[in-house]
C-alpha cells in the first residue's frame, strides 16, 4: 500500500505532522500503538518553562537540544503556524507572547508555559492570578484525583483564600458505586445535559452567594467544548478550570479533535497497531511492516517516527541497552546502566534525554547513516529532558510542525 | 526545648522492629506497664527488609542445629497465633544439575534431626507442585516453609501490645539514657515530630534496637561489637510461585524465592559492610545482576518478569564477647544482662536471632524483666493468638468463599488485617473507593489505617496498608492518599512534603532496577509529579 | 536488537497504570457493576495468581471488543486476560439460555427446516414473552430472519460444479450467519471471486467458529469446533486454497482467539485465514487485478467499523474497495462500539445497556442520512438494522451489487 508520506505514532508531534501533510493534499497514514501522551496533558503547551521568553532561551541551550537543531529563526516562523493549526481545531489557547505565564497544576502550583486553554486558571507570574475576590474551590464528593487540600494550600500561599465546598449528584453518586472508576473521564461522560445543569445547581447551592469566582476540576467536555461553554453559561460569574490527575479530559478532547481533522483531510488513522520492521535501501527507508497486516508493504516517499518516549514505548531498554522499538533506528543513549538514573527522582536523570539520534533536520539515522527520508519527531528525540525542562509539549508540537515542512520542500524540489 | 514531663513505666522497650514489639507485648501481656519507642517507623530496620520467609529452620539443619530447631518451633507457633500474618505455601529445596546431589541426603537427615519435616519427593512431583520452578532440577525436597509479612507481624504485635495496655511512641529517638550512678532508670526522648525532647522514667530498659542497638548500649556506658552484614533482594512484579523455592546446598547468595502477598522476592546476598553506612543502604548494580542470574535458576520466568524493586538491609550480627574482632559470628540470639556482665543495673539488651525468632527472644528478655523485677508470671505469647489472628467458630484459614459481588478489596483488607478487617469503614460508596487500585487499598482502609495503625505519613500507611506497592509503584495513589492524609490530619502543607519524600522513596528501590518496565513507570511517575504537578519544588536535596 | 515484544504471559505486567484503557471501554461508560478493564484485567489478575478467590463475577460485563487493547500505549492484551480470566475462574455455568444464543449451527438447523414458522413465532408476543419471563432474552430484541435453504444446500445443488472450472480456487467459511440466515452475502462473494477467475470451495468440514460459546461459558465445545475448522482449513492450505471469510468476528475468532483462549495452535495456518475484502484488496494491489463498476449504482454509504474488525486493523481493505465504486458517496463512522457483541445485547439483563453503548452511533447514522450502512460483521447489522431505520449491508454485497460482472471478466480476461 502506498502513500506519501506514512507517520508513526498518533500523538500531538505525530498529529501536527500529520494534519499539516494532510493540509498540503499528502496522502497520509498513521499508525498509533495505543492512545497517546495527551492524555495526560496539563491544559497548557509548554515551549520551554523559564521565566521570560521561552523563545529567548533557545541561543543557551545546548547543540544536541531539538530547539537548537530547529533553530530560533525558525521556530519564530514556526509559532504562527501552530497557533492557526490549534485554533483550525476549534481549541481555543490563550498566550502570553512572547512571554510565559504561568498554569496551574493539579496541586495548585504554578508552572511557566506558553499556550493555556482559556477555560483554565492562569496567572502572568507566579503570585499573579487574576484578581479575585471570594474564591470557591469545588470538589466533587468522592473523586479522588481532584486533591482540594494540596490547591488550597498552595492557594493560600498566593494569598488567595479558598472557600472549599464539596458536592455531588444522583448520577455522580451512581458512578461512584463503582470502586475504581470515578475518573475524571466518567465524570465527564456522565455530566452533559441534564445532568449538567443539575450539577450546576448544586455548585451554586453549595456556594456562599457572594462568590466572585468558581474554580472547578477540568472534566468537561471529552469529544468538545460544549460541556464547558454549557457549564459556564450556568453561572454569571467566572468559572476556571484546574487541571486533574490523569487522565486528562482537555487532553482527551484535543486527541480526538486532531485525529478527527487528520481523518476529515483523507488520513488514514491505524490504532492499536505497531510499527515492527523498516526496509531500508540505500540510506532511505522504503517500507514499513506492521503487527496486524502480515507481509503487506506500507510504502511512502517520507516517514516520520513520532512514537514517544519510554512512557509511551517509543524507546524500551533491557539491562544491557536502550533501543528504537519500531525501526530500530540509532539511539544516544549511555553504555553503562548505572549512569541511566540517579538516585533522587527530581534531579535530571540521564535517562530522560535518551532517544532517537538525528542530524540538524531532524532525520533519524540507522547504524550511523542519516536516512534521507525518515525524520524523527517529539518525545522520542535525543537530547533535552522535556519534563525537566518543561518543554515536552513545545517540543512534539514544533517538531511535528517543522518536519511537516522539511517534507513539503522535499516536495518542492 | 525540653519537656520535662517525667512518666514512669515497668519497661521501656527500644525499637520497633519485630522483636521491640514482640517485646513490649510479652511485657504487656505479662502485666507490666510498658513502653515501646522507636526512633523512626515501625518495620523501618532489619525487620521490612528481609524475605518475609516463615522459615521452617531447614536452611539451618546442617550448618547450625540450634537455629534450626528454634526456627520449626516457632513456625508453628505462628501458624497458630499469627494466622493472618501467614502464608502457608509450603517450600522446596531443589538440586540443579550444577549441583551435588549427595548433600541431599546430609540435608534431609539434619531436618529430621531438628523435627523438621523433609521429604524427598520425585522431581516430576515438584514440577506438579510449583509449575515456575526450574525444569532441570534433579532432586527436590518439601519442607514446612511458609511467608510471613513482617510489617504485619509487628504491627500485629504493636496492636496486641497497646490492647494489653502498653503505650507506643514512634517517631521518638533515644538520645540518651536517663542513669542514676550505674543504674540505667529511663531514656532521653527526642520527638522528631516537634523537636522537642523528654525524659522517660522505667524500671528496666530493653534495647531491642537491632544494628542500632550499639549504640544504645555505648549510651549506657558499655560496648558490644555488632557486624552489619548486607543482604541485597529484588521484589518482582507478581507470584511467580506458590512455594517457597530454596536451593539444595550450603547457603549462598540469592538461593531463595519466596512468594508474599501480591508479590514474589528473591535473595539475599551477604556482605559485611562498615557501620556507618546502615541508615543508606543502596543496591548496587552487581548485587541486581547476581540476583537476577542466580533467580532465573531458582525460576526461569524470573527472566521475563517484572522487576518491581530492590532493596537492602543489614543483619544484627553479634561478635561474641570473647572475640571482638568479629570473626567468631553468633547467629543465634543474644540476651545481655548488663547488670551482670557490665555492672549497669536496670539493663537488658536483646539481639541477634532472627525474624523468625523473634517470640522467642521477646520472651528471653521479658523472662529477665520479669526476674529483675520480681514478677512470677508465665510468657502466653505462644499460645495467645494476636489481636487479628482470632479463630471464629467454624471458620478454617483459607477455605472461605466469597459470594459473588463481594468486593475484591474487602478480600484483600481480610488478608492484611484478618479478623480486625471489621473495623475497616465499609458501610458506603465513599470508603469503598479505592485509593491503591493495584493493592485494592479504599478510603476505608486508609482511614482505618490512620485512626488505628500508627500512622503519621505516607510511608507508615504503606507499610500498614500496602497502598504504592504494587505494579505502578504509586502512580495515582499516591496522591490519593496523601489527600486524605492532609485531610484527616488538617495540614497540607506538611502533606505535600511528606507526598514528595515518598515519591523519591519508591524511586530509591526503582532506579537501581531501571530498565525496561520499571524505567518507563520512573518516567511516568515523574511526568506526573514534575512534569504535571510541578511538586519538585518541595524536594528538600 | 532485543526489543520486547508482547510475548510474555505476564504481559499484565507491562501495565503502567496510566488508566486509558478505561476510557474506551464502552461498558464502563454505562454500567458502573463492571469493574472496568484496568480493575478486571491487569490488577485483578495479581490477585487471582495470589488466590483464585479473587476471581468477581463481574467480569462477565465484559464484552470482549477489545477497545482497552487498542487503546492501552504499552500493548498489554487487556480482553484477553478478562476473557482467560472468566474461561479459567468463572463458577457459573451455562443455562439453557446461554446454550441456545450460543449453539448457532444446531439452532440454525432446526431453525432453516422450519423457517416460515421459526420466523413468526419469533416476531409473536406471546413467545417472545416466554422468551424474556422464562429464558431471560430481551423481548425488544429483533431475532435475525432465517432463510428456508441454506447456503450450503444451495451451493451443492447449483453452484457446486461450477466452481472447479476455474483455473484458481479459494476456499470459504460462510459461518452460521451466511449460511442459515443471509446466504445472499455467501452468493455475492462467488458471484465477485467467479468474476475475477476464482472458483469458490466449501471447507471439508465447517462449524461455528464459537465465538458465542466462548462469551457463553462453553469453551470446551468451543475448542472442539475450533479444531475441527483449522483442520479443514490446514487441509485446504495444503491443497493451495486459501479460506476466506465475510464476517470479522469468524475471523478475528478463528485468528486470534483460538490460539489466546483457546490453546489451538494455528500458527501455520493463521495467514492463511482472510477477510475476503482483504483478499480482494492485495489482488488488485499486487496482482493487477481490476474490478469494473456499474455506472448506475449510486448510493450515499456510512462505514461501521465492528469492534473485532478495529482488533484485526483491516477496515481499511473493505472502506478501499468500497472507495473504488464510482457512484459510492462514502462516509466513515465514528468507530464506536454498536453494543450488540453477539449475544450479549440479546440477554435481558444486557440489552438496556447495549442500546446505550450503542446510542452515539444510532445517533450519528441518523444524522447521516445515508442509504446503506455498511459492516463486516453480522451482528452489528441486526444491531443497526434493530436501532435505526437504516439497512446494513456487508461490504462485500455492496461490492457484488455494484459489480459489472461482465465487464470484469473482460478486464481481467477471464471467459
Amino acid at each position: 500500500m502506498k502513500f506519501d508520506t506514512i507517520i508513526i505514532g498518533g500523538g500531538l508531534s505525530g498529529m501536527a505532522a500529520g494534519i499539516s501533510l494532510a493540509k498540503k493534499g499528502q496522502k497520509c497514514l498513521m499508525v498509533s500503538a495505543g492512545q497517546s501522551a495527551l492524555h495526560f496533558f496539563s491544559g497548557s503547551i509548554d515551549a520551554y518553562g523559564c521565566e521570560g521568553s521561552a523563545v529567548g532561551s533557545v541561543s543557551s541551550l545546548p547543540s544536541c537540544h531539538p530547539y537548537s537543531k530547529m533553530g530560533k529563526d525558525t521556530l519564530i516562523e514556526l509559532t504562527p503556524v501552530a497557533k492557526s493549526l490549534l485554533a483550525d481545531l476549534g481549541l481555543d489557547f490563550v498566550n502570553n507572547d512572547p512571554i510565559n505565564h504561568y498554569r496551574m497544576t493539579p496541586v495548585g502550583l504554578m508552572k511557566p508555559t506558553w499556550l493555556t486553554m482559556r477555560e483554565y486558571v492562569r496567572g502572568s507570574d507566579v503570585g499573579q492570578l487574576e484578581r479575585w475576590g471570594k474564591v470557591a474551590l469545588v470538589g466533587i464528593k468522592g473523586y479522588l484525583d481532584f486533591n482540594t487540600s494540596f490547591i488550597s494550600q498552595n492557594l493560600d500561599r498566593q494569598g488567595i483564600n479558598a472557600v472549599e465546598v464539596e458536592v455531588t449528584t444522583p448520577e455522580l453518586q451512581k458512578l461512584r458505586t463503582n470502586p475504581s472508576e470515578m475518573r475524571s473521564t466518567n465524570i465527564a461522560k456522565t455530566l452533559v445535559g441534564d445532568a449538567l445543569k443539575a450539577f450546576a445547581a448544586e455548585v451554586k447551592a453549595a456556594c456562599p452567594e457572594d462568590v466572585d469566582v468558581y474554580l472547578l476540576p477540568a472534566v468537561f467536555g471529552i469529544e468538545d467544548d460544549g460541556p464547558v461553554k454549557a457549564l459556564q453559561a450556568e453561572f454569571d460569574k467566572p468559572v476556571h478550570l484546574i487541571a486533574t490527575m490523569p487522565p486528562s479530559v482537555p487532553g482527551i478532547r484535543m486527541q480526538t479533535l486532531m485525529r478527527r481533522k487528520f481523518q476529515a483531510l483523507g488520513g488514514t488513522f491505524m490504532l492499536g497497531d505497531a510499527v515492527v520492521s523498516g526496509k531500508f535501501e540505500g540510506g532511505r527507508l522504503v517500507s514499513v511492516r506492521t503487527q496486524n497486516h502480515g507481509d503487506m508493504d506500507f510504502e511512502a516517499d517520507n516517514f516520520v517516527l513520532a512514537t514517544g518516549n519510554f512512557m509511551t514505548h517509543g524507546l524500551t531498554s533491557d539491562r544491557n541497552g536502550v533501543y528504537e522499538a519500531a525501526l530500530g533506528v540509532d539511539v544516544d543513549y549511555l553504555a553503562d546502566r548505572k549512569e541511566w538514573t540517579k538516585s533522587n527522582i527530581f534531579d535530571d536523570q540521564p535517562f530522560m534525554s535518551f532517544g532517537v539520534a538525528t542530524d540538524d533536520n531532524l532525520h533519524a539515522k540507522k547504524d550511523g547513516m542519516v536516512i534521507e527520508n525518515l525524520y524523527a519527531t517529539g518525545s522520542v528525540l535525543s537530547g533535552f529532558n522535556g519534563i525537566k525542562e518543561g518543554s515536552s509539549t513545545g517540543v512534539s508540537l514544533m517538531s511535528g510542525l517543522y518536519v511537516a515542512n522539511q517534507i513539503t520542500k522535499t516536495i518542492g524540489r | 526545648m525540653t519537656d520535662e514531663t517525667i512518666k514512669q513505666y515497668d519497661v521501656i522497650v527500644i525499637g520497633g522492629g519485630i522483636t521491640g514489639a514482640g517485646t513490649a507485648r510479652d511485657c504487656a501481656m505479662r502485666g507490666l506497664k510498658t513502653l515501646l519507642v522507636e526512633r523512626y517507623d515501625l518495620t523501618t530496620g532489619a525487620t521490612g527488609r528481609n524475605h518475609g520467609l516463615l522459615h521452617s529452620g531447614a536452611r539451618y539443619a546442617v550448618t547450625d542445629h540450634e537455629s534450626a530447631e528454634e526456627c520449626i518451633s516457632e513456625n508453628m507457633i505462628l501458624r497458630s497465633i499469627a494466622r493472618h500474618c501467614v502464608e502457608e505455601t509450603d517450600g522446596l529445596f531443589i538440586t540443579l544439575p550444577e549441583d551435588d546431589l549427595a548433600y541431599q541426603a546430609t540435608f534431609i537427615e539434619s531436618c529430621l534431626r531438628a523435627g523438621i519435616k523433609a521429604e524427598a519427593i520425585d522431581p516430576a512431583e515438584a514440577r506438579i507442585l510449583e509449575p515456575a520452578v526450574n525444569k532441570d532440577l534433579i532432586g527436590a525436597v518439601k519442607v514446612p516453609d511458609g511467608a510471613v509479612d513482617p510489617f504485619r507481624l509487628t504491627m500485629a504485635n504493636v496492636y496486641d501490645a497497646r490492647m494489653h495496655g502498653a503505650d507506643v511512641l514512634t517517631y521518638h529517638e533515644v538520645v540518651g539514657m536517663e542513669k542514676d550512678g550505674d543504674r540505667v532508670v529511663g531514656v532521653k526522648l527526642l520527638n522528631h515530630h516537634n523537636h522537642q525532647t523528654k525524659i522517660v522514667h522505667a524500671a528496666i530498659t530493653i534495647n531491642a534496637a537491632g544494628i542500632w542497638g550499639q549504640k544504645i548500649v555505648q549510651m549506657a556506658g558499655a560496648q558490644i561489637g555488632m557486624f552489619p552484614a548486607k543482604g541485597a533482594l529484588l521484589v518482582f512484579g507478581h507470584r511467580v510461585n506458590n512455594v517457597v523455592i530454596n536451593r539444595c546446598r550450603k547457603p549462598a547468595n540469592a538461593d531463595i524465592l519466596v512468594p508474599g502477598d501480591t508479590v514474589c522476592v528473591i535473595g539475599t546476598t551477604s556482605d559485611r559492610v562498615p557501620f556507618d553506612t546502615v541508615d543508606d543502604m543502596r543496591v548496587t548494580p552487581e548485587e541486581v545482576d547476581v540476583l537476577l542470574r542466580e533467580g532465573e535458576k531458582l525460576a526461569p520466568c524470573l527472566a521475563t518478569t517484572r522487576i518491581l524493586r530492590a532493596y537492602a538491609g543489614v543483619r544484627p550480627l553479634v561478635a561474641a564477647d570473647n572475640d571482638p574482632s568479629g570473626r567468631n559470628i553468633s547467629r543465634g540470639i543474644v540476651c545481655l544482662d548488663h547488670e551482670e556482665r557490665d555492672g549497669i543495673p536496670g539493663f537488658i539488651t536483646i539481639t541477634g536471632g532472627k525474624l523468625m525468632t523473634y517470640r522467642l527472644m521477646a520472651e528471653w528478655a521479658t523472662d529477665m524483666a520479669c526476674r529483675k523485677l520480681g514478677i512470677d508470671k508465665k510468657c502466653a505469647t505462644a499460645t495467645t493468638p494476636l489481636y487479628g489472628s482470632e479463630l471464629k467458630a467454624g471458620e478454617t484459614r483459607g477455605k472461605k468463599t466469597y459470594s459473588i459481588g463481594e468486593k475484591v478489596a474487602f478480600r484483600a483488607a481480610e488478608g492484611r488485617h484478618g479478623t480486625l478487617s471489621k473495623d475497616v469503614p465499609k458501610a458506603d460508596i465513599y470508603d469503598n473507593a479505592l485509593v491503591c487500585e493495584c493493592e485494592q487499598v479504599t478510603v476505608g482502609e486508609v482511614k482505618y489505617a490512620i485512626e488505628n495503625l500508627n500512622v503519621h505519613n505516607m510511608l507508615n500507611l504503606r507499610r500498614r496498608t500496602r497502598v504504592a506497592m504494587g505494579t505502578c509503584q504509586g502512580e495515582l495513589c499516591m496522591c490519593r492518599a496523601a489527600g486524605i492524609l492532609a485531610k484527616s490530619e488538617g495540614n497540607a502543607a506538611k502533606a505535600q512534603v511528606d507526598l514528595v519524600e515518598f515519591v523519591n522513596e519508591r524511586w530509591h528501590g526503582m532506579y537501581p532496577v531501571g530498565w525496561a518496565d520499571t524505567l518507563c513507570e520512573g518516567q511516568f511517575t515523574s511526568m506526573i509529579y514534575e512534569g504535571l504537578c510541578g511538586l519538585n519544588v518541595f524536594d528538600k536535596k | 536488537m532485543t526489543v520486547i515484544k508482547n510475548i510474555s504471559e505476564n504481559n499484565f505486567e507491562q501495565c503502567l497504570k496510566c488508566s486509558v484503557c478505561t476510557v474506551y471501554c464502552p461498558v464502563l461508560a454505562v454500567n458502573p457493576a463492571y469493574p472496568g478493564p484496568k480493575q478486571a484485567g491487569p490488577d485483578g489478575e495479581r490477585y487471582r495468581l495470589k488466590d483464585p478467590q479473587f476471581y468477581d463475577e463481574a467480569l462477565k460485563y465484559c464484552l470482549n471488543c477489545k477497545r482497552c487493547e487498542l487503546a492501552c500505549p504499552s500493548g498489554v492484551k487487556i480482553g484477553d486476560i478478562i476473557q482467560l480470566a472468566r474461561i479459567k475462574y468463572s463458577k457459573q455455568r451455562p443455562g439453557l439460555r446461554e446454550i441456545m444464543l450460543a449453539n448457532t449451527d444446531i439452532m440454525g438447523s432446526i431453525a432453516t427446516r422450519m423457517a416460515p414458522i421459526v420466523n413468526t413465532s419469533l416476531k409473536l408476543t406471546p413467545v417472545k414473552k416466554v422468551m424474556d419471563g422464562v429464558l431471560g432474552i430481551s423481548s425488544h430484541a429483533k431475532f435475525p430472519q432465517y432463510a428456508g435453504e441454506r447456503f450450503e444446500t444451495w451451493y451443492k445443488k447449483n453452484a457446486a460444479q461450477e466452481q472447479k472450472q476455474y483455473a484458481k480456487q479459494v476456499s470459504y467459511f460462510h459461518g452460521c450467519y451466511a449460511n442459515y440466515n443471509y446466504p445472499k452475502l455467501s452468493k455475492d462473494l462467488v458471484k465477485i471471486m467467479n468474476a475475477i477467475g476464482y472458483g469458490v470451495q466449501l471447507l471439508d468440514k465447517e462449524k461455528c467458529c464459537g465465538v458465542a460459546l466462548i462469551a457463553n461459558m462453553q469453551s470446551a465445545q468451543a475448542k472442539k469446533q475450533g479444531l475441527v475448522n483449522i483442520a479443514s482449513i490446514r487441509k485446504a492450505k495444503a491443497e493451495g486454497r486459501v479460506t476466506l471469510t465475510t464476517s470479522t468476528t469468524c475471523t478475528f475468532t478463528m485468528r486470534d482467539e483460538y490460539e489466546h483462549l483457546l490453546g489451538i495452535d494455528n500458527h501455520d495456518v493463521k495467514e492463511s485465514i482472510q477477510l475476503a475484502t482483504k483478499f480482494i484488496y492485495e489482488l488488485i494491489e499486487r496482482q493487477g487485478v481490476r474490478l469494473a463498476f456499474r455506472s448506475d449504482y449510486k448510493k450515499r454509504i456510512a462505514y461501521h467499523t465492528p469492534c473485532h474488525m478495529e482488533k484485526l486493523g483491516w477496515a481499511i481493505y473493505s472502506t478501499s474497495l468500497m472507495r473504488m465504486i464510482p457512484g459510492v458517496d462514502f462516509v466513515m463512522l465514528d468507530s464506536q462500539c454498536c453494543g450488540i457483541s453477539g449475544t450479549y445485547g440479546f440477554k435481558k439483563e444486557n440489552y438496556p445497556y447495549s442500546q446505550k453503548i450503542g446510542e452515539g452511533l444510532f445517533k450519528q447514522i441518523e444524522s447521516l442520512k445515508v442509504d446503506l450502512v455498511a459492516t463486516d460483521c453480522e451482528t452489528c447489522k441486526w444491531q443497526i438494522e434493530m436501532s435505526t431505520t437504516a439497512p446494513v449491508e456487508n461490504p462485500i454485497s455492496i461490492i457484488a451489487d455494484a459489480l459489472d460482472v461482465e465487464a470484469t471478466k473482460a478486464l481481467n480476461s477471464i471467459k
